[in-house]
């Protein structure tokens, strides 16, 4: 898990402005639509206003970003893959990822990671093949100008300048004096090395200086990268490059069109998944990792059951976006769920029916609507030996409709759940939490909400009973969604509730705003975030649909020198 | 059966690595003829049994009989070369709050301000707003003032509960996780037969490398930037002119690699292992490796600060243990993350087994960095190795008293045989961990930690990087370290100065 990832999704949620509007002061005036008018969003509709109707008018903006990002691990990895066909995971040998300067360990890691990978490149037939373009004869010199102009532009994702050119083949020319034995394959691996340690390589730099409005638009090369690492965590292709330099990046239309052949590319899958895992706050070193069960209280519970169900949620949002064409609100109400014979059983299911790969099957909507009432969900918000209404009711308020609850006092999380006279896990969870300090957040938001859920136990199974008192389960709550208070019976109500209200759609998109751009809310993004809400509350606007999308802001062509907006 | 390894050539003959003469003028340090002085931190987390832990002896000199039937029992024939500071508490701790916003994580504050003496920030990330020990002192004390080297066993958590290195405040430094890394960042420096001429074709090799970067980075110069991203270019362009020089020992070659038991096979067969695929590689052969590796760089002196990390959240399935929960659960005493409730069954003996399992570890590469001969001495008489822990007790997640032992005597500046106690008000005492738990079970309780001990670890700071030979701009020894010495942050340093106590 990326460090900036997790950076964005805990910033998001203490965000006071997300439930509505962010009143736009922006960091670019509002004339900034330019020529275009309207930021060009699919399927038509003005630019944003207010989502509930109240104070309108965000103001469109590009914000400031850095001209020189570096590749992230994931697009380190993948960019090499596409670019010399070693699939070894490089980015191993790299320090963790960060925005700041490149410092000693970051520096040392780049050097390793070239000098192994361009020993590799030359090693490797198949990879030898595809990074030498041609046969060297007579002295080599036409090959090695070959190799330097187009290796080069691939690695740099843009044509090489002749002084470049020049100075990389300079290498070639002095391979005497440079390598062991002076031989073109070792002079190769000295260009390929350099090529990899290159800042040009090592940064999607956006350097074109073509002014449009007090912005920037980005050269035909920047927007085919931008698409490619948005869509692909790598590299342009073939496609994408020829485009470019046919000039035929410049309008939304065309990128619209690119962005839609990119999303049904098997390499766009992996990119939705990340943003899913970041969204349920899945992957390593999150809750859904390395947790045990009371094997009194269920005895069926084993270690090897935590990665399936983390991975049956992950086959979830990638069927539900891929094959079903969903919405947001599918999401959160699809009765559809992906079993094998261990997991079966948790949802009722008998686990002889299945085998060892997850199958799809069709649930009871009523009771399991949507991811949020999954066991991989449910488990994970779950303690050792109880369902914990307070991780869940927390997390849905949190991070699915985006309230601002704020951090618990010091040393909450050590309060003692007492039990003397109390039979439901609801009234300890209440009386737990009756504190002065913990009853404003607790008994109005957090609770309610999590006690809807309260008929799935601490691995997700349905429960109508506790197990150590039999007292029988109450789920009915009064839940807040936003500025409105919603009664629920229970699961079913709740997962309607949320998937029908503006805070969660409102929360969706500006986290796939996030996600895709790489940086936190911010003013000049509010634009773009309103106007997907409105159409995600519309309805039939589907995730694939949002996706595209978000390649048709104006920041997404134009870019602002500046002060940077938080990444 | 101890082999002595020796380096060869005089003590601390150096020889000049690739780009020396050609970026830079030879420095003093290539004339050095006396031996460097390092510091490795051994780190452990979820704290340990303490009153199994410290030595009979509270307060005088040890023999083998105040170690025997302790954690440390390994090294009762060493104890000629060890010094416990007894009396030292971590500061800042607690409940404070930092621009009148409160946080507070017992886990998070052993990590973030172990090395650091600051405050860990109530907001964000919870990164400490300091610089840390080992940064300190390799800047002080590295002759090419490269950063430290810090490793981790298996993965690391990229959080402040992962975190132990801050290069500055609120910028954590990741620690690197994989032997082969830190393997062949070491090769680069090794010199086979003899010294890297200007000749060599290396040494063309990689200033024409540099020069086709710098010019990279020159072209982004040019342009209309933000000062952040001038700042990302300029800080690149120094890194490309500072750090390309390494000095390097006669002894930093691939025989002595070998003596320690590194080749390609052994590294990459310790380095299969990690989180979620093999653990159990990663703590046995991947730690051991470690360990070689530090060793070696110590050898090739490419590094004084080390600093190697042992994650927390493990479950022990290795070397005869297999435990049901992992340590930090077992350290709870109720084997989750939560606080009170029942113990496990046992789980005082699986504390023991983990304690003993690292105290192997310690002494391990006690032993391995005590059986290089330097000169006319041991490469351990030449270095402070230290067993630095997260917490004292791990239920009570308490930080003073705290648990520490130095082997070595940093070429002779520290007290070696001894057990010093630095708070001579009263008995410190070994602590309460046994207490609550029994063999059936029995319930947690909070009175596992113990009082006293509380004089600031900034001074034990202070004392190693004097020890280490650094100076400060005027070239007079070091006297504070850290932001804070008390609980409240804002106070910063009230009792300045080295622990004259602890000098030879």
């Amino acid at each position: 898990m990326q460090s900036w990832d997790k950076r964005i999704f805990i910033a998001a949620a203490l965000l006071a402005g997300c439930q509505g509007n962010l009143k736009g002061s922006g960091s670019g005036p509002g004339q900034g639509n330019g020529a275009t008018g309207n930021p060009g969003l699919s399927g038509g509709g003005a630019p944003g206003t207010g989502v509930q109707g109240g104070p309108s008018a965000c103001v469109p903006g590009v914000p400031g970003t850095s001209q020189l990002p570096r590749l992230t691990h994931t697009q380190y990895d993948n960019t090499i893959r596409d670019l010399l066909g070693l699939q070894t995971q490089p980015s191993t040998m790299l320090a963790p990822d960060t925005v700041g300067s490149v410092d000693q360990r970051a520096w040392d890691g780049y050097k390793l990671a070239a000098e192994t990978l361009s020993a590799a490149a030359l090693s490797d037939g198949t990879a030898r093949a595809r990074a030498i373009p041609c046969t060297p004869t007579g002295d080599g010199a036409a090959c090695a100008h070959q190799l330097v102009s187009e290796l080069g532009a691939r690695a740099f994702r843009r044509p090489l300048t002749p002084e470049e050119v020049t100075r990389f083949e300079g290498l070639y020319t002095d391979r005497a004096a440079l390598t062991a034995k002076g031989t073109f394959d070792e002079a190769a691996q000295l260009i390929i090395e350099a090529f990899l340690k290159s800042p040009s390589f090592l940064t999607r730099a956006e350097i074109a200086e073509v002014p449009e409005g007090q912005y920037f638009a980005l050269s035909g090369y920047e927007v085919a990268s931008r698409l490619s690492y948005m869509l692909w965590s790598s590299m342009p292709d073939d496609a994408l490059f020829a485009a470019a330099k046919d000039g035929q990046l410049s309008t939304s239309a065309a990128i619209l069109a690119q962005a839609q052949r990119m999303l049904a590319d098997p390499k766009a899958r992996s990119m939705v998944s990340a943003f899913h895992d970041l969204y349920a706050h899945m992957g390593p070193g999150t809750r859904w990792q390395g947790y045990t069960r009371d094997p009194a209280l269920y005895p069926a519970f084993t270690d090897a059951l935590v990665p399936l169900l983390s991975q049956e949620t992950e086959r979830f949002f990638d069927y539900m976006v891929f094959d079903k064409h969903a919405t947001f609100q599918d999401l959160l109400t699809s009765p559809v769920a992906f079993v094998n014979a261990s997991t079966a059983p948790i949802y009722g299911l008998s686990g002889a029916l299945y085998g060892a790969d997850l199958a799809a099957v069709e649930l009871d909507p009523a009771q399991r609507p949507g991811v949020f009432t999954r066991a991989g969900f449910l488990a994970a918000n779950s303690l050792f030996n109880r369902s914990s209404a307070i991780l869940r009711g927390a997390f849905l308020q949190k991070q699915v409709l985006c309230r601002d609850i704020g951090a618990p006092p010091p040393g909450a999380e050590s309060t003692p759940q007492p039990t003397e006279g109390l039979t439901t896990n609801r009234a300890r969870t209440d009386a737990q939490t009756a504190g002065n300090a913990c009853v404003g957040c607790h008994h109005t938001l957090i609770n309610p909400t999590g006690f809807a859920l309260e008929s799935f136990d601490a691995i997700g199974a349905y429960q109508s009973n506790e197990k150590d008192t039999g007292a029988a389960i109450d789920t009915n709550a009064t839940v807040a969604l936003g500025t409105a208070n919603v009664n629920v019976k229970g699961a079913g109500d709740l997962m309607q509730a949320i998937a029908k209200s503006p805070e969660a759609q409102h929360c969706y998109a500006q986290k796939w705003v996030q996600y895709a751009y790489q940086r936190q809310p911010n003013p000049a993004d509010a634009c773009t975030v309103e106007n997907m809400t409105t159409k995600l509350t519309q309805g039939g606007y589907t995730v694939a649909n949002l996706i595209t999308d978000l390649t048709q802001s104006q920041s997404f062509r134009l870019r602002a020198v500046g002060s940077e907006v938080a990444q | 059966m101890k082999r002595r390894l020796f380096l060869k050539g005089a003590a601390g003959a150096t020889l000049a690595a690739p780009f020396l003469a050609s970026l830079r003028q030879p420095s003093a340090h290539a004339a050095e003829t006396t031996a460097p002085r390092r510091m490795v931190i051994f780190y452990t987390q979820n704290g340990c049994l303490t009153d199994r832990w410290f030595p009979k002896v509270e307060n005088g000199a040890l023999d083998a009989a105040a170690l025997t039937g302790t954690t440390l029992d390994g090294l009762k024939d060493l104890t000629a070369k060890l010094l416990f500071p007894r009396g030292l508490s971590m500061y800042p701790r607690g409940q404070y709050t930092v621009n009148g916003t409160a946080y507070f994580d017992p886990h998070d504050q052993g990590m973030g301000s172990k090395l650091t003496a600051a405050p860990i920030d109530p907001t964000g990330d919870h990164w400490a707003m300091g610089r840390s020990l080992d940064h300190v002192a390799a800047e002080l004390v590295n002759p090419g003032k490269n950063g430290p080297l810090v490793v981790s066993v298996g993965n690391a958590f990229a959080n402040v509960k992962g975190i132990l290195s801050y290069k500055a405040p609120l910028e954590p430094y990741a620690p690197e996780t994989k032997p082969t890394n830190v393997y062949s960042q070491l090769t680069g420096l090794f010199v086979d037969g003899g010294a890297m001429t200007e000749a060599d074709y290396r040494v063309k090799r990689g200033k024409s490398v540099i020069d086709l970067v710098s010019a990279d980075l020159s072209t982004f110069k040019r342009l209309n930037m933000s000062s952040a991203d001038q700042q990302r270019v300029d800080d690149w362009l120094a890194l490309l002119r500072e750090t390309e020089i390494q000095v390097v020992t006669a002894a930093c070659n691939k025989d002595t690699a070998t003596m320690l038991g590194i080749t390609d096979a052994d590294v990459k067969s310790a380095s299969g292992g990690g989180f979620g695929v093999d653990l159990a590689t990663a703590f046995t052969l991947g730690g051991d490796m470690m360990m070689k590796l530090m060793a070696l760089t110590m050898m090739c002196d490419a590094n004084r600060s080390i600093v190697l990390q042992w994650p927390g959240f493990v479950k022990f399935n290795w070397d005869g243990i297999k435990h049901d929960y992992d340590h930090h659960g077992l350290s709870h005493r109720n084997g989750s993350a939560a606080v009170g409730g029942t113990c496990v069954p046992g789980v005082l003996d699986s504390l023991n087994q983990i304690d003993n399992w690292y105290a192997g570890r310690y002494a391990k590469l006690v032993n391995l960095v005590n059986s290089i001969v330097e000169g006319d001495r041991t490469m351990l008489d030449n270095s402070a190795v230290m067993w630095l822990p997260e917490l004292a007790d791990g239920n009570a997640h308490n930080n003073n008293n705290l648990p520490i032992v130095i082997a070595g005597s940093a070429g002779g500046y520290l007290k070696q045989g001894v057990s010093v106690s630095l708070d001579s008000t009263k008995t410190l005492g070994t602590g309460n961990s046994e207490a609550g738990c029994t063999p059936e079970g029995g319930d947690v309780t909070f009175g596992t930690g113990s009082n006293g001990g509380n004089v600031p670890l900034n001074k034990l700071y202070v004392t190693l990087l004097n020890a280490l030979g650094a100076k400060d701009e005027a070239g007079a020894p070091i006297q504070t370290f850290g932001v804070a010495d008390s609980n409240d942050p804002v106070a910063g340093i009230t009792k300045p100065g080295e622990l004259a106590e602890l000098k030879a």
